[in-house]
C-alpha cells in the first residue's frame, strides 16, 4: 500500500475530457449562443456517449533473489474527441452536441487506479434563431 | 456464522469489483448566463456558428474541487453534483467575455481512492475544470475604434 501510495500517485495521469479544435459546439447548459435569448429550434438526430480514461496498475513479484515490479500506465483522452467529431460530421454542418451528463470519476482498488470522465448527450441539428 | 461472514466478504468484493468504489460527481450548469462549449465552437447572437478567428481569448476559466463519497458511492459527502453556473457567471463578465469555449474536465485520483478499503471509508477525487473565456473580436474592437474616431 505504501509503495503504491508513494509510487502510483506520483505518476498517475488524470483523465481529461475536452474537444478543443472541433469547430461545432459541444454545449453544456441551456444557453445555446452568445447573448442568450429564446432557445434556437433544433431536431434531435441521435445520441453521443464517450469516456476518457486513465489507468495505472503496479504489481510486484519475487522469484528467488529477483524482485520484479511491473507497472502499466494507459491514458486515452483522444478517442472521445474522435467519436464526438465523427458523430458531428455524420449529422451535418449545423449539428452540435448538447451535453446531458458530465461525470468525472476516480477509483482505486488494491493495486489499480482508474480515472474516467464520461460525456453523454444529444446530437442535434440547429435551426435559426427564433 | 462463518458462512455469513464469507458471504458478506464476497458481497463487498463483488460491489467493489462491479465499480461501486471511488468518487464520482456530476458537473452541471443549470443557471448559466453565458454559453459554455467543450469544443472550440460557439454560436453568435444570430445562431450562426462563429469561426474560431471571430473570437479572441480574454481570460481563462478555472475551477477546482474535490468530490467525496463513501459506502460504495451511495453516500455523497461533498460535491456529489457540482453546478458551475455561479463560477461561470462570475468569471466571464470579470474578463469582459461573452462565452467559454474549450472547456475541459479532468479527473484525478487521491490517496483516498486507495485508503477507502473496498469502498467503505470516504473516497475522494480531484476535479479540475478549465476553459477559455472568449469575446467576439468585433465587440472587442468596437471601443477601440470609437476611441480612435473621437477627436
Amino acid at each position: 500500500m505504501a509503495g503504491l501510495l508513494s509510487g502510483c500517485l506520483g505518476h498517475f495521469q488524470p483523465a481529461t475530457a475536452g474537444f478543443e479544435g472541433i469547430t461545432q459546439p459541444v454545449m453544456l447548459g441551456s444557453v445555446d449562443r452568445i447573448g442568450g435569448g429564446a432557445p434556437l429550434s433544433f431536431t434531435k438526430k441521435g445520441q453521443f456517449e464517450g469516456e476518457s480514461k486513465a489507468i495505472y496498475s503496479r504489481s510486484t513479484s519475487t522469484s528467488g533473489n529477483i524482485e520484479t515490479t511491473t507497472t502499466r500506465d494507459m491514458t486515452d483522452n483522444l478517442q472521445i474527441a474522435l467519436d464526438a467529431y465523427a458523430a458531428l460530421q455524420a449529422s451535418g454542418p449545423d449539428s452540435e452536441i448538447r451535453v446531458t451528463t458530465l461525470r468525472p470519476w476516480s477509483k482505486g482498488f488494491m493495486v489499480i487506479m482508474k480515472s474516467t470522465v464520461l460525456v453523454a448527450g444529444d446530437v442535434v441539428t440547429v435551426g435559426g434563431a427564433k | 456464522v462463518k458462512a455469513r461472514a464469507a458471504l458478506l466478504t464476497l458481497s463487498l468484493l463483488v460491489a467493489a469489483l462491479a465499480g461501486c468504489v471511488g468518487s464520482r460527481s456530476y458537473v452541471v450548469a443549470d443557471s448559466l448566463k453565458y454559453p459554455v462549449s467543450l469544443s472550440s465552437g460557439v454560436r453568435g447572437p444570430d445562431g450562426k456558428l462563429l469561426a474560431i478567428s471571430d473570437t479572441e481569448k480574454v481570460g481563462t476559466f478555472h475551477l477546482d474541487y474535490t468530490s467525496c463519497r463513501m459506502l460504495w458511492t451511495i453516500v455523497p459527502l461533498k460535491s456529489g453534483t457540482r453546478d458551475i453556473s455561479d463560477d461561470v457567471n462570475e468569471q466571464v463578465p470579470r474578463k469582459n467575455g461573452e462565452a467559454i469555449v474549450n472547456l475541459s474536465v479532468e479527473s484525478s485520483a487521491t490517496a483516498w481512492n486507495l485508503m477507502t478499503i473496498i469502498g467503505i471509508l470516504p473516497d475522494c477525487s480531484k476535479v479540475r475544470v478549465r476553459g477559455d473565456i472568449v469575446a467576439r473580436s468585433s465587440v472587442l474592437e468596437a471601443p477601440v475604434a470609437a476611441a480612435e474616431a473621437t477627436p
